[in-house]
């Protein structure tokens, strides 16, 4: 299991590009998860709304997946 | 199936006379959602009909004996019921139902009066008992424990720091016996009158708790403990008499629960409608195929005295949403109302979600294995609990499309069995330079028609309800950008200048289009097509993510199967089963809820406004 430097140095970016994009997305989506449900406890109706408006910063970690798999095409390729 | 039902409006008048008959037509039919008619100068709201205190009263009553007697909701049993009331069990009038729960009412009075004297003379007797023992205990005989002139007495526990000592600095006389109970001691003190005082204040230290001195007449402990033995079965009678009558009205109660309810409604509906002194008037919508029938039987109810008026529903309406789907399609109307209805001129997505919701939860979780356990697992459940019908249809649905994506992807439990049509682990291609997954260029194809089938289903909502001018600078401006960046980038990397300009020109036509639809809005919220299109990533992410959960449990488990030794063996099996069954479970909670979630956020907010209310037809009940 000989791992070149770079190979792995690449490796460790792509996973800093995922994780810490979910971090973000985690703590972002907890504030706004905590407000939506107190929402709905008000208004069953709003679930629809409360759901979208929490997946939203899930955004970030898709971008993070995107630049992870760039950063491995890149170095892979 | 892309529409709700076509609603018209009606509007019913008559005189008062024909109120009660066109109530009850109105109700046996279930099809008129009602208009609340508001109290205005000009019209009134009717009154209830005459019986509405009666039914009301007997309503209560009915309630009140349902929760006394601890009477749990279920499918009534009217022949039961029958066999108490006679034949005619089932239609009783309100009179005989009026008495018949007042004498229930009192019976049940009654025997809470019996059952609390007879706790009381139960408490009594164990407090005289627990004397007797006392005394026992002690050696004393309890008729020692008399009125005296002169000697006070304290019978009770004190703590186990209390000593005879402390009594003898109080007072000489005295007579002290005792005995240890656990970790205090019973006392029975006898001392002179005029110390009684003092020497409550010192038992009060040791936190002296009195043994009440009882007499019910009888001689002895054994005697007590009779008499309790026999007030013990008159208690266990009492409660069997309650649960017979429990028993025997049960459904008796339940049936003319849910009877007198649906009275009730109908008693007190003309509250919601307008009225005169003479004349009242309904108002409502109608599903469209049904209103000649009903307009044909109020007549006949009525001797052709009543007037209904139908007219189409105006723009402005708030029509309520009746949807209407074939068989299949029908469970995934759950997932659009858990999201919000459609509007009634709105398109129902149910059908889109129907097409393309299997299609994105197989690709996550295509795998032959998971697919059949999944589609086993979601059987079983539809037949153990009827309840979960729509949500377990909507999963077997997905189950199946697991197994067909399964195949493509050549998949049993993560081991590829065979060359599919597509590798998920193995296909690459290459991409302006990059080697990515092939799997992740079809998620962010399906992602592209996907969105753009959204903007199109909107361009058609807004088409019918703004007319084209919105549609094409709201929806088709967004496809104009699309079209518009993909020549202005394939022109750029061919080196093309022709096409890169008109790319470029198209760009800007499309920026002003969207302002002029959407505002400064719209404009902000450029990126979000990449954003959009680029979350159908997840497609390719969370089936990866599975196949590789699979792959270690399989590799795991294969390193135990070659060890050769029968408990190594047995535990790779464990694992094996273990695992996949971890694995099966976050395999169906991740693609349902990201499949859902590429609907609702990335679909839907192309064309999907909702907040249709629910046709709710005057007479229907929700159990």
């Amino acid at each position: 299991m000989a791992v070149e430097l770079g190979t792995g140095l690449v490796a460790v970016g792509a996973g800093l590009a995922i994780g810490i994009t979910a971090i973000a997305a985690a703590i972002a989506e907890k504030e706004i998860g905590a407000a939506a449900v107190g929402a709905m406890a008000e208004k069953e109706e709003l679930f629809g709304k409360g759901l979208i408006l929490t997946v939203i910063p899930e955004t970030l970690v898709i971008f993070g997946l995107v630049v992870a798999i760039l950063i491995i095409g890149m170095a892979g390729g | 199936m892309l529409k709700s039902d076509r609603m018209l409006k009606v509007l019913i008048t008559g005189p008062k006379t024909q109120l009660a008959a066109t109530i009850e037509s109105l109700h046996a039919r279930r099809i008129l959602h009602l208009i609340e008619h508001k109290r205005s100068a000009e019209l009134d709201i009717g009154r209830p009909l005459e019986d509405a205190g009666k039914i009301a009263d007997i309503l209560v009553r009915l309630r009140a004996l349902i929760t006394a007697l601890g009477i749990k909701p279920r499918p009534i049993n009217l022949e039961a019921a029958a066999q108490v009331y006679g034949a005619g069990g089932a239609n009783l009038d309100y009179h005989t139902l009026d008495s018949l729960t007042k004498d229930m009412q009192e019976r049940i009075a009654q025997y809470h009066e019996q059952a609390k004297n007879l706790a009381e003379r139960v408490a009594k007797q164990e407090s005289e008992l627990k004397f007797f023992e006392v005394c026992e205990k002690l050696g004393i005989e309890p008729a020692v424990f008399a009125d005296y002139e002169s000697v006070a007495y304290f019978l009770g526990y004190v703590d186990a720091a209390f000593t005879e000592k402390a009594v003898k600095g109080i007072t000489k006389q005295y007579e002290l016996t005792s005995a240890k109970e656990n970790a205090r001691q019973i006392i029975a003190l006898f001392v002179p009158t005029k110390v009684k005082e003092k020497v409550q204040q010192l038992i009060q230290q040791h936190h002296f708790a009195p043994i009440e001195i009882t007499s019910e007449g009888h001689a002895s402990a054994q005697e007590c403990r009779h008499e309790l033995k026999s007030l013990k079965v008159d208690q266990q009678q009492l409660q069997e008499e309650f649960e017979q009558l429990k028993q025997e009205h049960a459904d008796f109660l339940l049936h003319y629960e849910h009877v007198l309810r649906q009275e009730a409604e109908k008693q007190e509906v003309p509250l919601r409608f307008g009225a005169t002194d003479n004349f009242f008037i309904v108002q409502g919508w109608v599903p469209e195929e049904q209103i000649m029938s009903l307009h044909a039987e109020l007549r006949k109810k009525t001797d052709d005295r009543i007037h209904v008026m139908v007219d189409k529903p105006g723009r402005h309406d708030d029509v309520p949403v009746k949807l209407n789907n074939p068989k299949p399609v029908k469970p995934f109307e759950f997932l659009v109302s858990l999201y919000t209805l459609p509007k009634y001129q709105e398109i129902d997505p149910s059908f889109f979600l129907f097409l393309t919701f299997p299609i994105f939860f197989g690709f996550m979780l295509g795998d032959i294995g998971y697919g059949l356990a999944s589609l086993l697992i979601f059987a079983f459940i539809r037949w153990k609990m009827p309840a979960t019908k729509q949500i377990s249809n909507i999963l077997m649905l997905a189950s199946f499309s697991s197994i067909i994506f399964g195949i493509i992807f050549g998949e049993i439990f993560g081991y590829e069995a065979f060359r599919g049509l597509l590798s998920r682990e193995h296909d690459m291609v290459t991409i302006a330079g990059n080697e990515v997954h092939l799997l992740l260029a079809y998620a962010i194809l399906f992602g592209l028609l996907h969105v753009n089938l959204g903007f199109l289903i909107g361009f058609y909502n807004e088409l019918r309800m703004h007319g084209l001018k919105a549609a094409v600078l709201e929806k088709l401006s967004w496809i104009l950008l699309e079209f518009s960046l993909a020549i202005t980038g394939v022109a750029y990397v061919q080196g093309l200048a022709a096409p890169l300009y008109g790319g470029i020109a198209l760009f800007a036509l499309s920026l002003v289009m969207i302002y002029m639809g959407e505002g400064v809005k719209g404009l902000i919220e450029l990126p979000s097509i990449f954003t959009n299109v680029l979350s159908y990533a997840r497609l390719m992410a969370l089936g990866l993510a599975s196949i590789a959960l699979a792959v270690v449990i399989n590799d795991f488990a294969i390193e135990f199967f070659h060890s050769g030794n029968i408990l190594l063996m047995m535990a790779g099996v464990l694992i094996l089963v273990v695992g996949h069954l971890i694995n099966l479970g976050l395999g169906i909670l991740g693609p349902f809820l990201h499949s859902l979630r590429l609907h609702y956020v990335e679909f839907f907010s192309k064309f999907y406004k909702g907040g249709g209310k629910r046709f709710k037809p005057f007479g229907d009940y929700e159990e």
